[in-house]
């Protein structure tokens, strides 16, 4: 067998290997543990986070925070949940703001920060990467939707 | 006298962009664009341009650019007062007619928000009359538009329709079967002055007011997609120069008190989605004369506003198509042709519009997009042909 071949059948066996390994990553849409919602349907977190429902069923004020940069996570939300691109979007809450004087929502730098907004707003909602919760902080959040990475 | 006012104005406004630590939520936004525009062959209709050239309005028609031109720059304040109550405040600034450097300053939208439910929330203050789909959420922001000309059922300077009132709106959004839900708005407010373009926002002398009401039914699966029926009637209070030639003006005290009841329908259409946008909008108003001077006769007006566009090269590139056409009634009716200045009427030409557009909008950037369209007039004092280039921006 030659080097190539020994080659392409290590990165076959690994790639193969990695969801096996537990590598494989979950997207999580998360809200504060004090909210009452227990699940949301792809559409309602979309409703959500795009401020078209702007209040929660307890009538607490949604917080949808959103994350800077180019990041595997953004994109996937955009995609599977927000059905737009990062500069439609970008339009879409300028819009919304002149329309309805709705607030664009904060971006952070990172999910340690994503998960420390929702921690601190009861009517929070934003997205992050499962391996970035923790089982300390997995009692104070609450998962209300997984996407599978891509 | 003026100027210092506007620079007042802006300094103001830039004090508000501000954001000290102790201070309120502030957001701020602008809007802007400027184009480069070729209108040539003859008037689409000549009759009407020699009508136009004598008792137009002004010497030329509204939306007709040559040369380079600036619109304007909106600038709008957001303040998230508390966590339920926000104030939105839109100032214009834009150039007269005519083009010079005289700048003039036009409160576009000034009002106090109370957000209660998704299903009831309370403006007050002055706001785009919630009717159809344009006026409420494109209004004449070049950049949030996919065309450039901004339709003349819509553009405040003709008021074919009331875009903009002052009064108290509630509206909200109320969750049906589903993710689908309903949108409503009821508003009552001051309605019409004397002339379609004066707003009565300070101060209503007669105990008339406009009822505005509008239900959208907004559909899931898709960016956006709203089927919507809305409608106002109000009583306006002007003067009877009717029967009179264009051009005749007329101090108010002269001149027969003229009551007309006023109803309008506009059902519209927008869908959003990944590969296509198409807004379709129709809008009907009467007029009715209710003091008898015209033998009750009826004013009746129609328009329609259509645009397809798609969403190429992962949707930054908008090709269109656009038709828009309003029929007035006959000379204008009563109260369309009307201007008042200074308690003095003046009885104008008001000219119809209809027009096909073709064009393609491109976003350089997320918050820029360059377009550029021809338009073939059918209808009206315009020129036949025109080709307009804009780059708008807003933020």
């Amino acid at each position: 067998m030659s080097r190539k071949k020994i080659i392409h059948a290590l990165v076959l066996i690994f790639v193969l290997a990695v969801p096996l390994m537990g590598w494989a990553e979950d997207l999580l849409v998360i809200v504060n543990a004090k909210n009452p919602t227990a699940a949301l349907s792809s559409a309602e977190v979309r409703k959500y986070f795009l401020k078209e429902q702007v209040t929660w069923p307890n009538g607490e004020k949604v917080r949808s925070v959103d994350r800077l940069g180019n990041t595997s996570e953004k994109r996937t939300f955009l995609e599977r949940i927000v059905k737009l691109s990062d500069d439609e979007l970008e339009q879409f809450w300028v819009s919304k703001r002149y329309e309805k004087g709705i607030p664009v929502p904060p971006k952070l730098h990172s999910d340690n920060e994503v998960i420390e907004y929702v921690l601190s707003f009861d009517g929070a909602i934003g997205y992050v990467n499962a391996k970035s919760v923790g089982p300390a902080q997995r009692s104070q959040i609450k998962v209300i939707n997984t996407i599978p990475m891509q | 006298m003026f100027r210092a006012k506007m620079v007042v104005t802006v300094i103001v406004l830039m004090l508000l962009a501000i954001r000290p630590v102790w201070a309120v939520d502030i957001e701020f936004s602008a809007f802007g664009d400027m184009s480069l525009a070729f209108s040539f062959g003859d008037p689409a209709d000549k009759d009407e341009a020699i009508l136009f050239e004598q008792f137009g309005t002004d010497p030329n028609p509204i939306n007709l650019q040559r040369g380079f031109g600036i619109a304007g720059t909106d600038f709008v304040v957001v303040a998230q007062l508390t966590d339920r109550l926000v104030f939105l405040s839109e100032v214009n600034l834009q150039l007269e007619r005519g083009g010079t450097t005289e700048i003039g300053l036009d409160m576009e939208r000034n009002f106090l928000d109370y957000r209660i439910k998704d299903w009831l929330n309370v403006q007050v203050g002055s706001f785009f009359t919630p009717i159809g789909f344009f006026n409420r959420t494109l209004y004449s922001r070049a950049w949030l538009m996919q065309s450039i000309q901004i339709p003349d059922l819509f553009e405040e300077e003709i008021a074919l329709i009331p875009s903009h009132e002052t009064g108290v709106n509630f509206y909200g959004n109320m969750p049906t079967v589903g993710a689908h839900s309903l949108n409503y708005a009821l508003s009552i407010t001051n309605g019409r002055g004397t002339d379609p373009v004066s707003l009565i926002q300070g101060r209503d002398t007669s105990n008339n007011k406009q009822v505005t009401a509008m239900l959208e039914w907004v559909i899931p699966g898709f960016r956006d997609f709203r089927i919507g029926l809305s409608g106002w009637t109000s009583k306006i209070d002007t003067f009877n120069l009717a029967t009179a030639p264009f051009g005749t003006t007329a101090d108010v005290t002269t001149l027969e008190p003229l009551e007309l009841r006023e109803i309008g329908f506009t059902p519209h259409l927008a869908i959003y989605s990944k590969p296509f946008n198409l807004i379709v909008e129709y809008a009907f108003a009467q007029q009715k004369d209710l003091t008898g001077s015209l033998g009750g006769e009826k004013f009746e007006l129609n328009g329609i506003f259509a645009e397809l566009s798609l969403n190429l090269m992962g949707g930054k590139l908008h090709p269109y198509v656009r038709y828009d056409a309003t029929n007035l009634p006959k000379d204008g009716g009563p109260y369309y042709p009307l201007r008042e200045e200074g308690g003095v009427i003046t009885r104008h030409f008001i000219p119809e519009f209809k027009s096909v557009i073709v064009g393609a909008g491109y976003d350089l950037y997320a918050y820029n997009r360059i377009k550029a369209e021809y338009i073939h007039h059918m209808a009206g004092p315009r020129p036949e042909h025109g080709i307009v280039i804009q780059t708008a921006f807003g933020f």
